[in-house]
């Protein structure tokens, strides 16, 4: 891949963190303060919510979360976490070893449990009614924007987005620069966004919660 | 890569981290940041939902081109494979439901498909009529593939009712039960070496 410019400026006026003083907040859930446990969670919750459900899938959501942050406080009142600065990774940590441990759980489910009522308790992964409308949407907008575009214009957005061909690669093939590649794909994103009214989506988001501020989709 | 309060990650970079692309060192700092900037979380969700889309609309057009169909049938040919899918389950339903009614053939075997369910309620599979052949067709998706299987039907109370072995063929494993069976509630299983799969089965007067 090629170096992007791994940050930018906030355009989005939302901030992009409100983060506590994490010495602070370690210090709280140690004496298992409360007001400390609900700035765990206040901080936390979206983004432990979100993992989760990237990695998992919508299915025992709350649960998950739930268990994520009583394996955080239980941790940290242990004194597991030793530098209260690293509260980011640590919590990062117990993500995703929760998503490592659900994704080994299924594998061995799988391999050597025996369910008699299979087809009866099997959970549903598939996405609801209203989530397939808007993937489907989001795919006839995606066709749309790849017809079109001129054949090599195409050729190069499938490459990337199908073949996962690296962009040196594609430059490499196609006799592009950089510019030209990331040029190609901003536009194609940028129509995409032009043809969906920017309804695309946070609604295909089932992790979201009640509020949502409002977004615009980039170009 | 640190990231300072009011800055977000580039698009450029979600995306190369939608499609996992990043180093471990990158992908680490943007996932404990991803963690607690909901602005970042809402533009990661917009980049999956678009890399998806552009995948998907990627292969159709890359199929079509490899694979052009022409005509009217072509025109079916494009159709999405949920429909077909949805379509050939109905012709079935409706050859098993129909077939004697039209034929007057009382012998003719009722087709019954069964597939493993999604959801936590309790469901038959299909309902069919007792004392009259039946044909079962068992979907094997997700199965491990083996030469042969075993079927094997009992009744409520555990009792064998029926037994075969049948070779799969097109991921469906077929058998017939000649004398049909009496209305009541039924267990279909599949074995191989072991139990592999069980499915509801209800005939009804």
């Amino acid at each position: 891949m090629m170096a992007a410019n791994p940050i930018q400026d906030s355009s989005d006026t939302r901030q992009a963190s409100s983060q506590p003083a994490w010495a602070e907040l370690v210090d709280k859930i140690k004496i298992n303060d409360t007001t400390g446990l609900e700035e765990l969670y206040r901080v936390f919750s979206r983004g432990v919510r979100f993992y989760l459900c990237r990695q998992l899938g919508p299915q025992d959501l709350d649960d998950r979360v739930h268990d994520t942050f009583l394996t955080v406080a239980q941790a940290i009142q242990r004194g597991d976490l030793r530098e209260p600065e690293r509260l980011m990774g640590y919590v990062r940590t117990i993500v995703r070893r929760q998503v490592a441990a659900q994704i080994e759980e299924n594998v061995h489910s799988r391999k050597h449990e025996i369910d008699l009522d299979w087809g009866l308790a099997v959970h549903d992964a598939g996405s609801n009614p209203e989530q397939t409308a808007i993937q489907s949407q989001n795919e006839d907008i995606a066709r749309k924007v790849l017809k079109s575009i001129a054949p090599r214009d195409r050729e190069i957005l499938i490459r990337f987005y199908l073949e996962e061909q690296t962009a040196e690669q594609i430059c490499g093939e196609m006799g592009l620069t950089e510019t030209q590649f990331r040029l190609l794909k901003s536009r194609a994103k940028a129509r995409f966004g032009e043809l969906g009214k920017r309804q695309v989506t946070r609604r295909l988001v089932p992790f979201s919660e009640n509020w949502w501020p409002p977004i615009t989709l980039k170009g | 890569m640190e990231f300072g309060t009011g800055r977000h990650a580039s698009d450029e970079l979600l995306e190369q981290y939608s499609m996992g692309g990043l180093d471990e060192r990158t992908s680490q700092d943007l996932e404990e940041h991803l963690l607690v900037c909901a602005g970042c979380q809402d533009n990661l969700a917009l980049a999956d939902a678009y890399r998806k889309s552009m995948c998907r609309a990627a292969l159709e057009l890359r199929q079509q081109t490899r694979h052009p169909a022409k005509g009217w049938f072509g025109g079916l040919a494009r159709l999405p494979k949920p429909v077909w899918a949805t379509a050939a389950l109905a012709l079935v339903v409706a050859v098993g439901i129909r077939w004697p009614s039209i034929h007057g053939s009382p012998a003719q075997p009722v087709v019954v498909l069964l597939q493993s369910n999604r959801g936590g309620q309790s469901s038959l599979n299909s309902s069919t009529l007792p004392a009259r052949p039946i044909t079962l067709m068992l979907d094997l998706t997700d199965l491990a593939p083996l030469p042969q299987y075993r079927l094997e039907v009992v009744d409520a109370a555990g009792h064998p009712v029926f037994g075969s072995s049948a070779a799969p063929r097109n991921n469906k494993l077929c058998a017939t039960i000649a004398k049909g069976l009496p209305a009541g509630m039924y267990y279909v299983r599949v074995y191989g070496q072991e139990l592999l799969r069980e499915y509801a089965l209800e005939a009804r007067d």
